[in-house]
């Protein structure tokens, strides 16, 4: 059986599941509208725009978030991995920094800046910042040392060094951060949109929970689980793209 | 005649956490000529691999000399442990050494197809090691280091983890390079039938910490006792 429709089994199971129970009403209708009815919502939105408009918002805030946190964290990460006096230097902001729940610090970046794009971004890319650093340290500390010892001897110069063997075997570390990033981006990103927002999918759930309107509220989370695997699907296809050489290695 | 590698009383040491110092190698001498190929033995832990690292130049020495004809510049050392960089090809990892070595694109490219046809490895030149059985990444290895021309090739045991017949392929390419292009060989390994059937000279080294308590010629062994080269 082909990979994709093992994976879509589960998920397609529930739903009809699902749909024959609210239909059957063993299910209470207010709570858990068929999904026949949420994907019909989901189309109203989409042809009135609203749904597209949602979530590109959404995904542009969500990209400058893991831009703004991921590349310090990437050059941070290698940082500490590559030198002891980096190491001492961040290593303990990072580690005290990673635990705090970052929706917890939300209020002092609305304070900070304001109600606008900016909140929003400064939240996920703070997220962002503190996973990734942490994973590409992990990545770029396990290289093994054996591979700088063949660097030596090769002759090979520090541009090199960091070109053929540091950004390559950091990559795998790079990407599995990317990818947990996305998911507490998302997290994030509903989370601010709930409080301080006028767009976005987040703030289309908010106002759906205000007016009751649970079909609407589900369109949203829909949307939201959605756009995470197409986003993980994007970053498989960039993993397949950037590292052909562990797909070699998992075959 | 002056000796290609001379090593003189070389000693070496590492130090442990919370102790003093643990000796490794304690005072080894010892030379090898243009075209030579010497075997070095000895029990686990006796600081054999170190002895290659100190050679190459990777790592220091405490007391002692390592002198070489012509500088380090013309070492290559195949690794005990799989030894190419994984995110390249086999192609990819030979074209990144020769360009190292300063050489131009297409000689460098004409050199890894050569050596790669050598070791017979043609075919797999745009493979990636994790597709290579142990033995064929072996001859990758050592397709790369020879692709260096190097005056003075360092082995680290290349057939540890071979089975016999890959390992019986790496001896015949070993012998190859040793007959047809007179290269100047140092091989660490445990198998004394190998030590013995492939090398010219064969040094037995003592438990940690290391002195030289043999240099002999197989050949003068196998006269002793009346029998043929393996």
């Amino acid at each position: 059986m082909p990979k994709y429709i093992r994976r879509a089994f589960s998920p397609l199971f529930l739903l009809a599941l699902w749909e024959v129970a609210a239909r059957l009403n063993w299910i209470d209708h207010r709570f858990f509208p068929a999904p026949s009815l949420i994907f019909r919502e989901l189309w109203s939105q989409l042809i009135t725009g609203n749904l597209g408009s949602d979530v590109a918002v959404s995904l542009l805030r969500l990209a400058c978030g893991l831009l703004i946190g991921g590349i310090p964290a990437m050059i941070i990460g290698i940082l500490m991995a590559r030198s002891r006096l980096a190491h001492d230097l961040f290593h303990p902001l990072v580690v005290a920094g990673y635990p705090v729940p970052k929706i917890a610090i939300l209020p002092l970046i609305i304070l900070m800046f304001g109600l606008g794009e900016w909140s929003k971004i400064v939240i996920i890319a703070a997220g962002t910042f503190f996973l990734m650093a942490l994973s590409v340290l992990e990545g770029v500390s396990r290289i093994e040392k054996r591979y700088f010892s063949i660097a030596r001897l090769l002759r090979l110069s520090a541009a090199e060094e960091w070109r053929s063997i540091i950004i390559p075997a950091a990559m795998p570390a790079l990407l599995h951060g990317l990818k947990l990033s996305v998911g507490s981006g998302f997290m994030l990103l509903v989370a601010s949109e709930f409080f301080a927002s006028h767009s976005g999918i987040g703030y289309r759930i908010w106002a759906s929970w205000e007016n009751f309107n649970i079909t609407a509220l589900y369109g949203g989370l829909f949307t939201i689980m959605l756009l995470a695997i197409g986003l993980q699907a994007g970053i498989e296809t960039i993993e397949k793209r950037a590292l052909p050489w562990r797909i070699s290695e998992e075959e | 005649m002056t000796p290609h590698l001379s090593v003189n009383n070389l000693k070496k040491s590492f130090p442990i956490p919370g102790k003093d110092v643990l000796p490794v190698i304690d005072g080894i001498s010892f030379t090898v000529d243009k075209g030579d190929f010497l075997s070095i033995m000895g029990p686990g832990g006796c600081g054999k691999t170190t002895l290659l690292e100190i050679i190459a130049g990777i790592k220091s020495t405490d007391s002692g000399e390592v002198t070489i004809n012509g500088g380090r510049g013309g070492i290559a050392l195949v690794f005990q442990e799989d030894d190419l960089f994984p995110w390249l090809t086999v192609e990819e990892n030979m074209l990144l050494a020769l360009k190292s070595a300063g050489k131009d694109r297409s000689t460098a490219r004409e050199l890894t197809k050569t050596c790669l046809a050598n070791v017979d490895l043609a075919a797999f030149a745009g493979y990636y090691p994790s597709r290579l059985s142990g033995g064929m990444k072996k001859r990758a290895s050592l397709a790369r280091a020879l692709s260096l021309e190097p005056e003075l090739l360092l082995m680290d045991e290349p057939s540890a983890h071979l089975d016999e017949e890959a390992r019986r392929g790496l001896h015949q390419v070993l012998l190859d390079i040793a007959h047809r292009r007179k290269q100047t060989m140092i091989l660490v390994t445990h198998d004394l039938q190998e030590a013995l059937s492939l090398s010219r000279k064969v040094m037995i080294l003592s438990e940690r910490p290391s002195r030289v308590l043999e240099i002999f010629d197989p050949k003068d062994l196998q006269a002793k006792n009346g029998g043929t080269r393996a």
